[in-house]
């Protein structure tokens, strides 16, 4: 070997060298399952009129308790009425729920590593471990999480575990539902086709071609958190 | 105190002590039940592992399902608290009974539903 080539091919080995361990850390900060799944809704607000019917079938579903208190009612799903300052502007309901960032700030700050993101994009809170210290509520911008204050007797569907007192919850897409191969209950309860639920992954699936309609709105976009619900009409 | 209040002392002290292992002996000759608690088990079927197996170890099978479910998505049937409750079905005349006599409170059933009998009576006069 002419020492040009040998010089050439050692350039080649750094190079690779040098980028491979980048292109690595990127894949590695992509949120990829095992069947390459990766969960997220899209919500149509130009069919919702904000009946709540949504809001019921999620409380029943997964044992959210109601105390008479309303400062201290949970909520996963739940439906704000907005109005835009311009004159005679209608109201609109919007549905909010757990936005399930790609880059939660909820998981960041979670001390016990109960909050962490499911292989599919899920953002999940393993409630055996969770102590309740409330910090990934405050942490979410988009008040998705609630404590449970005060003890519950029974719950609506036995199905699922009710979550006890002392640890914080929210929505988690119906995780049992969705595993068993099942829409979340507020996919299915509306009947007004407001929410999609699918793989962002698949090209072919309804959420990604109306996320590839390009009329697609996330809340608070400005925090490039990885939203992955989405909004028509927002 | 005179030396005979002395030994009569002694011997009730003695007779106190040595009661417990004496009342365990006329027990044995007796041949009563030799578990004190009565647990109701399954008429048919098979646990999920043997017997011996599930005594030491169902705590540390229930924990490591419930970790892969939660963690990884995988979701393991035969070891769901779900699925112990198709066989073992009242909590109060199994699980409970045990733990109450063993000391442990799992607080697991403040989430998982795991219908007592008393549960499970009411849910049926409901219907
Ligand atoms: C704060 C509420 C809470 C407590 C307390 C709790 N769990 Fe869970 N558990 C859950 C939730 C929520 C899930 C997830 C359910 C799902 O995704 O379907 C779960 C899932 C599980 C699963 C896998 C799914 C199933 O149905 O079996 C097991 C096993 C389990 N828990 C065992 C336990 C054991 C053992 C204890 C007690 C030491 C316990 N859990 C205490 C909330 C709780
Ligand atoms: C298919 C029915 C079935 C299922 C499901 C089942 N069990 Fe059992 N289990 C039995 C039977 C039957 C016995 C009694 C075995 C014997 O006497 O040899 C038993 C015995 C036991 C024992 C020992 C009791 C003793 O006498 O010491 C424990 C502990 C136990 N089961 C726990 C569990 C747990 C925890 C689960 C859920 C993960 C579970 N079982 C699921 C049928 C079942
Ligand atoms: C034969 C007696 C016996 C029966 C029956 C039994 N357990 Fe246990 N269980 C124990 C003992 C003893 C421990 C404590 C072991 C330890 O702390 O090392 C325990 C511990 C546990 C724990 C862990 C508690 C903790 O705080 O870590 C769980 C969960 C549990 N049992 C669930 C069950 C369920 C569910 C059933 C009924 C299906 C059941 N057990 C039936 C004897 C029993």
């Amino acid at each position: 070997m002419e020492r040009r080539d040998f010089l050439k091919l050692g350039g080649i080995v750094a190079a690779a060298g040098a980028v491979a361990p980048a292109s690595s850390l990127l894949y590695a900060s992509k949120v990829e399952s095992k069947n390459g799944n990766k969960y997220g809704m899209v919500i149509d607000l130009t069919k919702c009129d904000g009946c709540g019917e949504c809001v019921s079938a999620c409380r029943t579903a997964n044992n959210v308790a109601t105390f008479p208190d309303e400062k201290i009612n949970n909520h996963l799903l739940r439906i704000a009425h907005v109005k835009s300052k311009f004159p005679n502007s209608q109201e609109q309901a919007i549905p909010l729920m757990c936005m399930h960032c790609d880059n939660p700030p909820c998981v960041h700050v979670c001390p016990v590593k109960a909050s962490f993101v499911r292989k599919d994009g899920i953002v999940l809170i393993d409630k055996h471990r969770c102590i309740g210290c409330r910090y990934c509520m405050v942490a979410c911008p988009y008040k998705a999480r609630s404590f449970v204050f005060k003890h519950h007797e029974g719950s609506s569907n036995p199905e699922v575990p009710k979550t006890m007192h002392g640890v914080v919850e929210k929505c988690e897409f119906c995780v049992s539902r969705v595993d068993h191969g099942q829409l979340p209950v507020c996919v299915e309860t509306c009947k007004k086709g407001v929410m999609s639920f699918g793989n962002l992954n698949d090209k072919d699936s309804q959420v990604s071609r109306l996320i590839t309609s390009g009329r697609v709105h996330r809340v608070r976009e400005d925090l490039h958190l990885g939203a992955k619900v989405y909004y028509l009409g927002l | 105190m005179n030396k005979f209040m002395a030994k009569i002392v002694v011997l009730i002290f003695a007779l106190v002590l040595l009661s417990p292992f004496v009342v365990n002996a006329v027990r044995g000759v007796m041949g009563s039940s030799a578990t004190a608690i009565d647990l109701v088990l399954p008429e048919s079927g098979e646990c999920v592992k043997d017997k011996e197996y599930m005594r030491a170890n169902h705590m540390d099978i229930l924990k490591e399902a419930r970790v892969k479910t939660v963690r990884d998505g995988v979701r393991i049937k035969d070891y769901s608290l779900k699925n112990c409750q198709t066989c073992h079905t009242n909590r109060d005349e199994f699980c409970d009974r045990c733990h109450n006599y063993v000391g442990v409170k799992p607080e697991c059933f403040e989430c998982h539903h795991f219908p007592t009998s008393k549960e499970r009576k009411e849910r049926c006069e409901g219907n």
